[in-house]
């Protein structure tokens, strides 16, 4: 419940705050939120606010269909988008593209990392990255927008 | 007969106060063991990928086992009608209960993942004698707990027979789920065994009794109260034939795995080897655990009503200790065969060539084990403290040995 | 063995039988798509893995040499498997032994790793699930899952698996691992799933290749025109601990 609450109230602060806030700056009031520097125009679906509020419940069905099913991230259909490597590796970039570590030299958790910007504001701790690598390795890869529809 | 009245523990005591500060104290060097494992990961401790489970899964599982045989008591007197101990039912139950939770707080500390343990309910396989194990643990807890209520709320005394006897059996079915964690491990000859169900249930007898033991007679004396010689006789009497029914197991085991060709390496250098398992098995197990103990309660001049029965007590659950260390830290440690039987391997980097592997506990699990100790001797202290379990007096006037139960 | 929910398991069905019917079909169905991709191998379609297919390996050990490391090289780059402080701790999916025959004494060198049971006794005895077997025959560690009880590496007859001890840092993206799981091969998961149709080999079996050994053959074994379809049928070969009948997907010449 107290969950509910408070990605409520976080959510509607969020879109105040991005409302206010110009496109190129994404500094908002909650710290840093770093877009990736790809041409890509959006996320893996078409809608900033359904991934802002519902990311988690993607991810983790995601998660059970790749390991238990083995249903993958498919470049031409672009079923199984949620793979947690492709968020990482649009996301964890700064402006110029460059990757940005989860963990700083002293293994605090580095602010500036697009998933724990907004983490560290709600206080959510998640574990993935323990076993899932944080920083990009791959080439950014753009979905193209013509067979993307949102739901 | 006579009512019997039970009385809670005052707790004021100097005695009280050092033991609560000692438990305590074990409790939480069992608490910073798993913090810190929990951040170090299990690196620091001297499980490895040969020696999967360590000196943690022995104090647990001996927790364990020793919580379903501390029930014994109490379903004596109930489920059998043996009058004699029905005014100890209290006390067995709550001991059961402390000793169970021991246990499974060392068993759930001891994982690499514990904050994963809610798929444990979410996602249960149902092929795991292990996820049935952890069912098992509640419903103890549960069938014991209406139990003990049935026991202290007269005006549930309707249920008290068949709570008693709900519990009874479901003991038996834990214990038998904890020998077949071991049992139906079909790939490792020396654990692979139908006996091992049965025989955890005769040690937990044995050990459960021994625990038994000495919390009532450590509890009687610094509380002042008259515990009778007729009592503990009896008590002893039991320890006798589970002590030898716990022997008798384990040379079965040994002798029938001795006996299989497939087995034979692994037993000869169990039991004529030069690791410290030979040692333990045949000095804890056999010597301190099995012959010193017979010797204390058979000899009548030194069987007499206290030193020898609680120093027999207590070096039973050495021994135990050790047969438990034994049976599965020494059995992981004698290389597995993984070909099959008409291959033998000489050399890997793996360790399948190695004579045994080694295994050197660090100091944090024996603390994770000690810290199991001590929550269960915390919670049994405090619950005699807060609760009415102990009789004012189980003096032999008291006490009506031919009694029936009513 | 819970999988997952209701829905998620029809759908398994019906990507089954889009699998079926080849990838340029399934490609088909899906507006929009160009026709690049024809040309290259097929893709997987996303779909899940199906129970058509069973992968495994056929490793003659006469053509392994002793002494040779490379399969067990090649895993440990393809993981980032680092050796821990204590050597006893150190994660190994592969490893190299070397065997005497009890009655003839000839010594064998061989590769020993999963053996991906059709009835592994890991995932019987694992308590949540986490120790798992895919569809399509592969057996491995669901580490969301994974409470780290290790009784699987206590129930496993070749003790293929191991315990990552330690935290582990530059995973691998495509092969994520942490502390407190257990872990073992996984016939390079990652590497099948890119195109079922026409896997890349596991790290090991390439590595054995370009050392020129090609000791080990991998493939489908259901797939009739598969090599490792045809090489079992044409060689003797056996299990492992084959008194425990657990009908391994990793079979063994020349023992
Ligand atoms: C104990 C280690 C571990 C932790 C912790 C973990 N994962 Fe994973 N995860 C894995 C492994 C291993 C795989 C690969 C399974 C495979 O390839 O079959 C995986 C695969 C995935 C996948 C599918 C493959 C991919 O690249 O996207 C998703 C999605 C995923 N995990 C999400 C998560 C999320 C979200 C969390 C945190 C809540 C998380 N994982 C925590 C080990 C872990
Ligand atoms: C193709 C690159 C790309 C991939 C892959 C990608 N994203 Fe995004 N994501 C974006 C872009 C671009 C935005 C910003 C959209 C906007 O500004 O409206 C975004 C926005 C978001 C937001 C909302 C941020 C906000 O402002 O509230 C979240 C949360 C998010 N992504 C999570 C994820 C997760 C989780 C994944 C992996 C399943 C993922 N993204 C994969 C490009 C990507
Ligand atoms: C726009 C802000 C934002 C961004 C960016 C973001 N998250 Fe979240 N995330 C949240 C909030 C808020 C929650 C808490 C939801 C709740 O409490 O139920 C959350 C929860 C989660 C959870 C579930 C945690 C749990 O224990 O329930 C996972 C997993 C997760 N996020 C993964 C990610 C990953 C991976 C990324 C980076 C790709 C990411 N998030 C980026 C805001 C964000």
């Amino acid at each position: 419940m107290s969950k509910l609450i408070k990605l409520f109230l976080f959510s509607t602060l969020l879109a105040l705050a991005s409302s206010v806030s110009t496109e190129s700056a994404k500094e908002t009031s909650l710290g840093k939120l770093t877009y990736p520097a790809v041409q890509g125009k959006r996320c893996v679906i078409n809608d900033t606010m359904e991934m802002r509020k519902n990311h988690m419940n993607y991810i983790t069905h995601q998660r059970a269909e790749t390991t238990r099913l083995g249903k993958r991230w498919n470049k031409k259909t672009h079923k199984n988008n949620f793979s947690i490597e492709k968020c990482i590796n649009c996301h964890a970039r700064d402006e110029k593209g460059k990757p940005v570590k989860l963990k700083l030299g002293s293994g605090k958790l580095n602010a500036e990392h697009f998933c724990q910007s907004c983490h560290n504001y709600t206080a959510v701790t998640i574990d993935c990255f323990s076993c899932h690598s944080a920083t990009p390795t791959g080439k950014v890869k753009i979905i193209s927008k013509s067979k993307k529809k949102s739901k | 007969m006579k009512k019997v009245r039970y009385l809670e523990l005052e707790g004021k005591s100097a005695s009280f106060n050092f033991l609560a500060a000692l438990f305590a104290g074990m409790a939480a060097l069992g608490a910073w063991a798993f913090f810190h494992l929990e951040h170090s990961g299990h690196a620091d401790t001297g499980m490895n990928n040969q020696i999967v489970w360590g000196l943690p899964h022995v104090f647990a599982i001996m927790l364990i086992v020793a919580a379903s045989g501390a029930l014994n008591l109490a379903s004596i007197g109930t489920v059998f009608n043996k009058g004699l101990y029905k005014p100890l039912a209290r006390i067995s139950a709550w001991l059961s209960i402390s000793l169970l939770m021991g246990g499974v707080i060392v068993l759930v500390l001891d994982l690499g993942n514990p904050f994963h343990i809610d798929y444990m309910f979410t996602s249960f396989n149902e092929t795991s004698i292990f996820a049935w194990n952890i069912l098992l643990y509640p419903g103890f807890f549960l069938f014991t707990g209406i139990y003990l209520w049935t026991m202290m709320d007269t005006s549930k005394r309707n249920y008290y027979k068949s709570a008693g006897t709900a519990a009874f059996i479901w003991r038996l079915i834990l214990t038998s789920g904890t020998g077949l964690i071991f049992g139906l491990l079909v790939g490792r000859i020396g654990f692979n065994a139908a006996i091992m169900a049965p025989m955890f249930i005769v040690v937990s007898f044995s050990v459960g009794l021994a625990f038994f033991i000495i919390t009532l007679m450590a509890t009687y004396k610094w509380s002042n109260r008259p515990l009778g010689c007729v009592l503990l006789k009896r008590l002893k009497n039991l320890l006798v034939i589970f002590i030898a029914a716990a022997f008798y197991f384990a040379v079965i085991f040994h002798l029938t795995k001795y006996y299989s060709m497939a087995s034979q390496d692994l037993e000869s250098w169990l039991l004529f080897g030069d690791s410290v398992h030979t040692k333990l098995l045949w000095i804890g197990q056999v010597v301190i655990g099995t012959l010193i103990p017979l010797a204390l309660l058979l000899i009548p001049r030194v069987g007499e009503c206290n030193t020898a029965i609680f120093s027999a007590a207590v070096l039973v659950i050495i021994g135990t200790f050790c047969q438990f260390f034994v049976t599965i830290i020494g059995t992981q440690a004698f290389p597995q065969q993984v070909i099959g039987s008409d291959y033998q391997v000489i050399a890997s980097k793996f360790g399948d060539a190695d004579p045994y592997h080694v295994y050197s506990p660090s100091s944090w699990e024996v603390m994770l084990g000690l810290g199991g100790l001590g929550l269960t001797f915390l919670m049994v202290l405090y619950g005699f403290k807060i609760m009415r379990f102990l009789p004012e007096s189980l003096a032999d006037k008291d006490l009506d040995p031919h009694a029936k139960s009513a | 063995m819970s999988e997952l929910n209701e829905n998620q398991q029809t759908t398994t069905n019906r990507r089954t039988f889009l699998k079926a019917g080849v990838a340029t079909a399934s490609m088909g169905l899906i507006p929009g798509v160009n026709l690049i991709g024809l040309s290259q191998a097929a893709i997987t379609d996303g779909s899940a893995a199906s129970d058509k297919q069973r992968w495994g390996m056929l490793i003659d050990t006469n053509k392994c040499e002793s002494g040779c490391t490379a399969c067990v090289d090649a895993c440990n780059k393809e993981f980032n498997i680092k050796p821990s402080k204590k050597p006893s701790q150190t994660v190994q999916f592969i490893r190299k032994v070397t065997v005497r025959h009890k009655l003839t004494k000839v010594e064998t060198s061989l590769p020993l790793m999963c053996q991906h049971c059709e009835n592994p006794p890991c995932v019987d005895v694992c308590p949540t699930g986490a120790s798992m077997k895919r569809a399509d025959g592969i057996v491995k560690v669901d580490m969301h899952r994974c409470i780290g009880c290790r009784y699987c590496m206590m129930a496993c007859p070749y003790k293929a698996r191991s315990f990552i001890h330690e935290e582990v840092t530059e995973q691998m993206a495509y092969a994520p691992r942490g502390k407190g799981s257990v872990d073992s091969c996984n016939l390079c998961v990652h590497r099948i799933d890119e195109n079922r149709e026409n896997p890349r080999n596991p790290a090991c079996v390439d590595a054995c290749n370009s050392k020129g050994h090609k000791a080990m053959i991998f493939g489908d074994i259901n797939d009739l025109k598969s090599n490792l379809n045809k090489a079992l049928k044409k060689h003797q070969s056996r299990e492992l601990r084959s008194e425990l009948g657990l009908n391994t997907g990793v079979r063994y010449r020349g023992i």
